[in-house]
C-alpha cells in the first residue's frame, strides 16, 4: 500500500492518497479519511445491503481484535476476514483495542498484553497475534502495542508500554517481512508515550526511520465514549510535538471517540485518518448529530436527543437539507416513537443518518483544504461547540 | 377529488378457482394497494418490523403488514396518529396495512382482563388504572391508525373452554361487530372485518357464521383457532367454516404461519394469514426453512460454510455464510436483521409459489410434491393427509 501526501509546512492540515491496496488495486482513497468501525465484522446495526444504500463508496473497514479475536479458528478456512464477514469489497485496517469499548487497564505481563473478548480475557503476544494478522489478512494493520496510557498514567507504566511496543514492533516487522501474504500490507508503528514528550520523544526516534506506511498516535486515551470529552487543548502539545517529529510523508492515524471539533484540530495539525465510532456511540446514546450542517435552523446546535418527549409531535426529519435515507423518509417523531417503544429500526435510522452524516463531514473538510477555506469552516463548525463549552 | 372520495376501498376478485380443492388465488384491491391473495401478512407490532426498513419489506415483496391496536394505542397513542395522518405516513409505509382490535392483547398480556357486556376491562400495565377497551373504542383507535382492513373487537376465548362460555362469546362477538360497525368513521376507506367465532363446536360456527353474513362487510377472519387444540380440531374447524362463508368474501385465518399450515388451509379455502412466528424466531437465532428451521446458534454452524438455504435468493443467503451468522446471532442486531430478512423472504417466496401454482390450476400437484420435500419418509403427520383427503389431495 502506498500513501502520498503533498508535504507543505508541519503541523497544517493536508490532502494525500492511499492507493495500490494489494487486495483492491482499483480503490484509493483521499486523506483525510474517515474509517468506518466494525465490530464483529459488522457495521453495527446495519446490514450489508443497508449500508450498501448508506454509502455507495467503497468505504474502509475499521475491525479490531476484541471482537473478532476467536472468529480466528473458522476465517482460517476462508481466504481472509473480509470474505467470512461477506466485505470482501471493501478494503480492511485491523486495529488492536476496540475504540466504542472502554478498554479495561491493567493485566500486563511483559511478553503479551490483553484483549478482552465476550468470553473474558485473552493473552496476545506477538506471535499470536501476527498469526491472527495472517488468516484475518487485513489491507493495513498495525504492530501489536501497548496504549493502556492516558493522561493520568504514571511515568513508570508509560516507560513500560514504550518499551512493550518497541519489543513488538521489532518481533512483528521481521514477521511481516517475512510473510508472503502480509509484505505488501499496509504496516503501522505505534508511537506510544502517554501526556510525557520525552517519552514520546523517544518512542519517535526508535520507530521513525523504519520502511512502513505510517503511524498511529495511541496512548491517549483507553477508548470508549469517555474520549469525546478530552478538549483538544490538554493534547495540543503533545500531539504537535509528536507531528513535527515525525516524517512528514508517512500516514498519520489517530483512532477512537474524538469529537468533531477536537478531529478539526487534530486535522489541522496534520493528522491522516479517523474513525466512526462517534457516530456509532451518538446513536447507542439515541442521539441525531447536526454538527456539520451549515444550512438549517438548527445552526447552534451539535445534536438532537430523540428519546426527549417534545419530539413526539415533531413531523419533521432531523435535518431538511440532509439527503440520508432517514431524513428522507422519517420524521423525528417517528424516530422517537421507535425509541419509546424500544424498537430496533431506531438505532438502523439514527445510524444510517449518522454515519452519512460524518461521511459528509470528511467530504466537505477534504473540499475545505483543497479550497484553501479549512479555517473558516473549521471555524464555523466550532463556534457551536464553543457555545456550549 | 369527489371521485377519490367516493371509491369503493375494497373489492375482492377471484382470477382462479382451483377445480379440485378450495384454494383460490386472486386480489384484494384496498385504498393503499392491490393485494394478491392467498397472502401472508408479518406482523410490525409497533409500527415498524424488527429492524427493517419499509423499503426493505417492499423489496422482499410485502404487500400488506400488521399492526396491533393494543400496542399503538398506548404508544404512539391516537393523539399523535391523528396528527401523522395515520400509521402508513407515520411510519413512511405505502402499501396496504391491517390492524387487530386489540382485544386478543388484552386477553394473553393482561392476565387480570375482565369481560363484561360493555367491553374489556383491564389495568393499565403503565399506571394500574382501570380502563375499559370498548367496541367503540376500538375501532376509534383503529380509525386513528388508518388501516385499509381493520378487524371488529371479539370477545375472546381459549379454544378449549366449555361451551356456554364460548356461546356466550360468540354471541357477544356478534353484538360487538354491529357496535363496532356504527362506530365506524372512515367506511370509504377502511374495512371492518367480523370474526367467526364459536370455538371448536361445529353447531356455533356455522351460527356464528350465520349471523355474520347477514352483516354488511367486505370481508371475514376465522378466530378462536390456533390457540392450543388438537390440529385435528383445527383442520376441520378451518374447513367447516370456509364451507359456509360466502365464496366471493376473502377470508382470513388468524395467527397462522407456519408453512405447512399455509399450505393446508389454503388449500381448505383461505386467502389471508398472519402470525409473528417468522419474525420472533429470527430474534431467537433461527432461520426457516422447507424441513423445519435452523438454529444458527448451535455450534454445528460455526464451520459450516454454506449460505442459510442454497435455493433462496435473499440477499441474507446471496451474502452471508452460517459460519459467520453462528458468530453474530443474538449478540449484534444486524444478526436479527438478516435473519428476518430470510425468513420474511422465505414467507414471501411460498405464498408466491401457492399463488403461481394455483394460477396454472396445478395445486394439488404442488401440495403433494410440498408435503413429500417436507416429509421425505411420507411420515405425514394425519391431520395433514386428512385435510387433505377432504378437499380431495392424497398424497404420494
Amino acid at each position: 500500500m502506498k500513501f502520498t501526501s503533498k508535504v507543505t509546512l508541519p503541523c497544517t492540515a493536508r490532502l494525500g492518497v492511499l492507493s495500490e491496496i494489494e487486495r483492491l488495486p482499483n480503490l484509493s482513497y483521499q486523506t483525510p479519511l474517515l474509517l468506518i468501525y466494525t465490530k464483529r465484522g459488522c457495521i453495527p446495526h446495519l446490514c450489508k445491503d443497508v449500508f450498501k444504500m448508506l454509502s455507495p463508496e467503497k468505504c474502509f473497514l475499521l475491525a479490531s481484535l476484541p471482537s473478532t479475536l476467536l472468529m480466528a479458528e473458522y476465517i482460517k478456512e476462508f481466504n481472509h476476514f473480509s470474505e467470512y464477514v461477506s466485505m470482501e469489497e471493501y478494503p480492511l485496517f485491523l486495529t488492536i483495542q476496540d475504540p466504542a469499548e472502554c478498554t479495561k487497564s491493567g493485566f500486563h505481563k511483559h511478553d503479551s498484553i490483553s484483549v478482552w473478548s465476550r468470553n473474558g480475557r485473552l493473552s496476545i503476544n506477538p506471535d499470536r497475534y501476527m498469526n491472527v494478522v495472517e488468516i484475518f489478512k487485513p489491507d493495513m494493520y498495525v504492530s501489536l502495542c501497548d496504549g493502556d496510557t492516558d493522561k493520568n498514567s504514571s511515568q513508570k507504566r508509560i516507560n513500560k508500554a514504550i518499551e512493550k511496543s518497541k519489543n513488538f514492533f521489532d518481533k512483528c516487522m521481521q514477521r511481516h517481512v517475512e510473510s508472503n501474504v502480509l509484505k505488501n500490507k499496509g504496516f503501522l508503528a505505534p508511537i506510544e508515550g502517554g501526556y510525557n514528550l520525552q517519552a514520546r520523544e523517544k518512542c519517535i526516534k526508535y520507530m521513525k526511520d523504519k520502511p512502513i506506511l505510517g503511524y498511529i498516535i495511541d496512548g491517549l486515551h483507553k477508548n470508549g465514549i469517555d474520549t469525546q470529552n478530552i478538549y483538544f487543548d490538554e493534547i495540543k502539545h503533545v500531539i504537535q510535538h509528536s507531528l513535527n517529529l515525525l516524517p512528514g510523508n508517512k500516514l498519520r492515524i489517530m483512532l477512537g471517540c474524538w469529537n468533531p471539533s477536537a478531529v478539526l484540530d487534530l486535522i489541522n495539525l496534520g493528522v491522516d485518518v479517523f474513525d466512526s465510532t462517534y457516530p456509532f456511540m451518538m446513536t447507542e446514546e439515541k442521539k441525531a448529530l447536526l454538527f456539520s450542517c451549515t444550512s438549517c435552523t438548527h445552526q447552534e446546535q451539535q445534536f438532537v436527543n430523540l428519546s426527549f418527549k417534545k419530539y413526539r409531535d415533531n413531523f419533521t426529519p432531523i435535518c431538511k437539507s440532509c439527503h440520508c435515507a432517514t431524513c428522507k423518509n422519517y420524521t423525528k417523531a417517528y424516530i422517537h416513537h421507535l425509541i419509546q417503544v424500544k424498537e430496533l429500526l431506531a438505532q438502523v435510522l439514527l445510524m444510517i443518518h449518522n454515519v452519512h452524516h460524518y461521511i459528509e463531514f470528511f467530504k466537505t473538510v477534504r473540499i475545505h483544504i483543497k479550497d484553501g477555506t479549512f479555517q473558516e469552516y473549521k471555524n464555523k463548525i466550532q463556534s457551536k461547540y464553543s457555545m456550549q463549552m | 377529488m369527489a371521485d377519490n372520495l367516493n371509491k369503493f376501498s375494497f373489492t375482492f376478485n377471484i382470477s382462479v378457482q382451483c377445480p379440485i380443492t378450495k384454494a383460490r388465488t386472486g386480489y384484494i384491491q384496498v385504498v393503499h394497494y392491490d393485494v394478491e391473495t392467498p397472502v401472508f401478512m408479518p406482523v410490525g407490532t409497533q409500527g415498524s418490523l424488527k429492524g427493517l426498513l419499509p423499503q426493505q419489506l417492499e423489496q422482499l415483496g410485502c404487500q400488506i403488514i400488521l399492526g396491533n391496536t393494543y400496542h399503538l394505542g398506548n404508544r404512539p397513542g391516537s393523539e399523535i396518529l391523528d396528527k401523522a395522518g395515520g400509521l402508513h405516513k407515520f411510519m413512511n409505509w405505502n402499501r396496504a396495512l391491517l390492524t387487530d382490535s386489540g382485544g386478543f392483547q388484552m386477553v394473553s398480556l393482561l392476565k387480570l382482563a375482565k369481560i363484561t357486556e360493555e367491553g374489556v376491562e383491564f389495568s393499565s400495565p403503565f399506571d394500574g388504572s382501570k380502563c375499559l377497551l370498548t367496541p367503540e373504542r376500538s375501532i376509534q383507535i383503529q380509525n386513528s391508525i388508518g388501516a385499509d382492513i381493520i378487524m371488529q373487537l371479539d370477545d375472546v376465548v381459549h379454544s378449549l373452554t366449555e361451551k356456554p362460555r364460548v356461546e356466550e362469546a360468540m354471541y357477544r362477538t356478534t353484538r360487538w361487530l354491529d357496535r363496532c360497525l356504527i362506530a365506524h368513521t372512515k367506511p370509504n376507506t377502511q374495512s371492518i372485518f367480523p370474526i367467526v367465532q364459536g370455538g371448536l363446536d361445529p353447531i356455533l360456527r356455522t351460527e356464528s357464521v350465520e349471523q355474520l353474513k347477514q352483516r354488511k362487510v367486505n370481508g371475514y377472519a376465522i378466530g378462536g383457532l390456533s390457540g392450543g387444540e388438537s390440529k385435528e380440531d383445527f383442520w376441520k374447524m378451518v374447513h367447516l367454516t370456509t364451507d359456509i362463508l360466502p365464496k366471493d368474501k376473502p377470508r382470513y385465518l388468524m395467527g397462522v404461519g407456519i408453512a405447512v399450515d399455509l399450505v393446508v388451509c389454503t388449500a381448505l379455502g383461505v386467502d389471508m394469514y398472519d402470525c409473528v412466528f417468522p419474525s420472533r424466531t429470527a430474534r431467537f437465532g433461527c432461520a426457516l426453512i422447507h424441513t423445519g428451521q435452523l438454529n444458527l446458534k448451535q455450534s454445528r454452524y460455526s464451520t459450516d460454510k454454506r449460505p442459510i438455504d442454497e435455493t433462496c435468493t435473499c440477499t441474507t443467503c446471496k451474502t452471508y455464510n452460517r459460519s459467520y451468522i453462528h458468530q453474530i446471532v443474538t449478540v449484534e442486531t444486524t444478526a436479527c436483521h438478516i435473519l428476518t430478512v430470510h425468513n420474511i423472504a422465505f414467507q414471501m417466496r411460498l405464498m408466491k409459489e401457492i399463488r403461481q401454482s394455483i394460477t396454472e390450476q396445478r395445486y394439488p400437484k404442488y401440495v403433494q410434491d410440498y408435503m413429500l420435500k417436507v416429509y421425505p419418509n411420507k411420515d405425514y403427520p394425519k391431520w395433514i393427509v386428512n385435510a387433505l383427503r377432504a378437499v380431495n389431495i392424497i398424497l404420494l
